[in-house]
This record gives structure tokens, sequence and C-alpha cells, in this order.
């Protein structure tokens, strides 16, 4: 099944249907890259924007910040380059990121 | 028993409690946990959906960086991270050409010595050979939720049953609960798609809870930290997908235990979950024998 999904991305075949799967992966994806690991709200933010769903979560968003379970500010790691290294020399090296 | 520690992006944000309810319980039953320094996100759920060699230099790294720990188990608490670390380590030692291009990319050896072990199996074996009390048995009714990923695929992960698991059961057996037969032990919850296609995960929880609640469950038991997300975070989704009201509560596997062993439920992070984690008191008697004899 991965193997499906990796070559209709490399190919830039997407269903339709499946533009906002690509956009989160996208988000996700460029969440790690920047900092080497995940940074929540920021990727949150960012498949907003990808997506169009500036509302989606609305209400929820405040009960987990309260919770103490979205940071406001990425980690980032001291191999950083390292991680962006490894993304140039696959993803990014394929052309296929945006 | 010490152990590399590996615990991923989840249980530094939105899963925070998973990690503060197993450092916690680690303590108590004489479990050392050593976080690898300066660790990467392992890539899951995109990384392996996009990109093949992405998706085993992410974990190759990890990987590495525990071999320099000199430690030899990894202990992985998110299923997510813990199926693409066991996976890529799979990969990588079946074809040393692919590794020695990960080694490449990562610029680090790759000894693959490291063995990776989820929650429970560590948890199980620290317990079955610590010496500690279980100060307030779990005698609750609860549904084991092992979700998809810490099962299969089988020949991979070789931990416990893929259909009908019991580590789980026999866990909260031990801790004075009652895990009832049902029927979703290993159904996906929609994993890491809670995002882009909420509706579908709200639908696949739904069915999850319903039975859970329809077996008289006082608690859905899980170990996965997207699992706990859908079933717990999403809860307002999954009613309105149902048409109906669910109260059952989802609770870490580390939680119960920890409020077996007595520990503080603030410790434990229960009162960062958006269901609240509101169990029956049943009265018990004091057990002050070590739960892993």
């Amino acid at each position: 099944m991965d193997f499906l999904r990796q070559e209709s991305w490399k190919r830039g075949q997407i269903h339709p249907k499946a533009r906002n799967i690509i956009a989160f992966h996208r988000s996700f994806l460029s969440s790690i890259r920047m900092t080497g690991r995940m940074f929540e709200l920021g990727m949150i933010a960012d498949y907003k924007r990808r997506s169009f769903k500036f509302f989606q979560d609305i209400l929820l968003a405040p009960k987990l910040l309260m919770r103490g379970k979205l940071h406001f500010l990425p980690h980032r790691i001291q191999g950083a380059k390292a991680v962006q290294r490894i993304f140039a020399r696959t993803i990014e090296k394929k052309g296929t990121t945006q | 028993m010490r152990v590399a520690y590996f615990p991923g992006c989840s249980l530094k944000g939105s899963a925070r409690e998973f990690d503060e309810s197993l450092r916690a319980v680690a303590e108590r039953v004489g479990l050392e946990l050593v976080e690898i320094p300066d660790w990467n996100c392992c890539g899951a759920s995109s990384g392996h959906a996009i990109d093949h060699l992405l998706s085993l230099a992410l974990p190759g790294r990890i990987l590495a960086l525990a071999e320099k720990t000199g430690l030899e188990d990894l202990l992985v608490p998110c299923s997510a991270c813990y199926n693409r670390l066991i996976t890529a380590r799979q990969d990588l030692l079946e074809d040393r050409k692919l590794k020695a291009e990960v080694c490449e990319l990562i610029e680090m050896d790759l000894q693959l010595s490291v063995r990776v072990r989820n929650v429970i199996e560590v948890l199980k074996e620290a317990m079955e050979s610590g010496n500690f009390a279980l100060e307030a048995p779990f005698v609750h009714r609860v549904a084991c939720y092992y979700g998809c990923l810490l099962v299969r695929p089988h020949k991979v992960v070789r931990f416990d049953r893929p259909e009908e698991p019991r580590t789980m059961d026999e866990m909260m057996h031990a801790i004075g609960a009652d895990p009832v037969d049902w029927a979703f032990k290993v159904e996906c919850c929609g994993a890491g798609m809670t995002l882009a296609r909420t509706e579908l995960v709200a639908k696949l929880c739904a069915r999850i809870l319903d039975d859970a609640e329809g077996r008289d469950a006082e608690a859905v038991i899980t170990a996965c930290p997207m699992c706990h997300a859908n079933l717990d975070m999403r809860r307002g989704d999954i009613e309105k997908a149902a048409g109906r009201k669910f109260h059952i509560p989802i609770m870490y596997i580390t939680q119960a235990i920890g409020l077996a062993l007595g520990i503080d439920r603030g410790r434990l992070g229960l009162d960062r979950h958006i269901v609240p984690v509101l169990l029956k008191t049943i009265e018990q008697q004091p057990n002050t024998s070590p739960a892993g004899a």
C-alpha cells in the first residue's frame, strides 16, 4: 500500500479526494524538516493554510492548550541540519516536495 | 532493568501524560529509562507514505543514536513510532545495500544491535522481576485496546497474537482489573488521518466505543497515543457521527498501572484528558504482596 502511495506522489497523480491527506503529509514533513521534530501547533497551522480548513478544531485547541498538551514554541534538535540533509538527499532530490 | 528510551514527538506534546505516567511507573518498578540524546522524529505517519528511503533514514538515525548508549533494548512507547522503528530495522537487516545507503544518509554507522521493544513487553518484564506493592488494586472492568500498529505485521513485530492479543489483558488482570472480551481489540481507529479525514476517524471510533460501552467496560485501556487522541480528543466528532453520547474514558496502560501502584493521579496526568477519568470507587482489600510474585 505504501508503494502505491509513494508512486502516486512521485507521479503527481493524486485523487482529488486525497487532497487533504497530501496537505497533511506536506505539513507534517515540513515540520520535521525545519527542526528535526514534529511541532504540533505549527503543523496544524500549516495544514489549515494548505487545506483551507481554517475553522476545524477551533473549539478543541483552547482545551488542549489549557491541559498543557500543545506547546507554543518548537524544539529544535542539535542535529536539525543533519535531518535537513536527509531530506535534501531523499524526497527533495527527487523534486517531489512542495 | 535499564533501557534506552525514545519517547517520540507525541509524548512531548499531545500525549505528554503517557510520558509522565510511564516515567512515574518506571521509577516505582525499578525500570531505568535512558532518553536518547538529540533524537529526531521517526517520520510516522507521513514518511512511509511518501518516500521509502526517507522512511528508513529517519528511524535509522534514531537507531544509530540508541546504539551509542551501549544498551541492548530500546523502549518505544508510541505504537506508530514502534512500528516504524521495528519495520525499518527489519528492512535494513535484510538488505545490506540499503543499510549502506541509509548509513551514508544519516552520516553514522549502524550495527542494528539494539532491540526495538514496545511498552507492554518492557513493563511486563519489569513488573515480573520488580519488587513493589499493589497499594490500590485497579478493580475495574476494562476493554484492552491494542489498535493495529502494536501487533501487526506479525512477521516483523513478533509480539503477541495479531488477531486476539492477550498480554495487556493479562497485565490488567494482574493489577486487579477485569478485562472484557470484546470485538474491537485490534481494529483501526483511523490513526494519523485525524486531521485530513476527521469524519472517517469519528465513524471508526464510534464503533469501537459502542462495543466497549456495550460490554459494560468502565474504561478503554490503550498503549497508543494516536488511538488515545482519536478516542479522547475527538469525542465531540465521534458523538456527532454516532448520534449519541459516550461516557467511557480512555486511559493509557501506564495510568491504570500507576493507580494500582498508588501513584498520585496528578503525576499520572489523568487530568489532562478531554473525557474525564471518573471511575466508580470500589471497596478494595489492601494487597501488599509483590505484583510480580
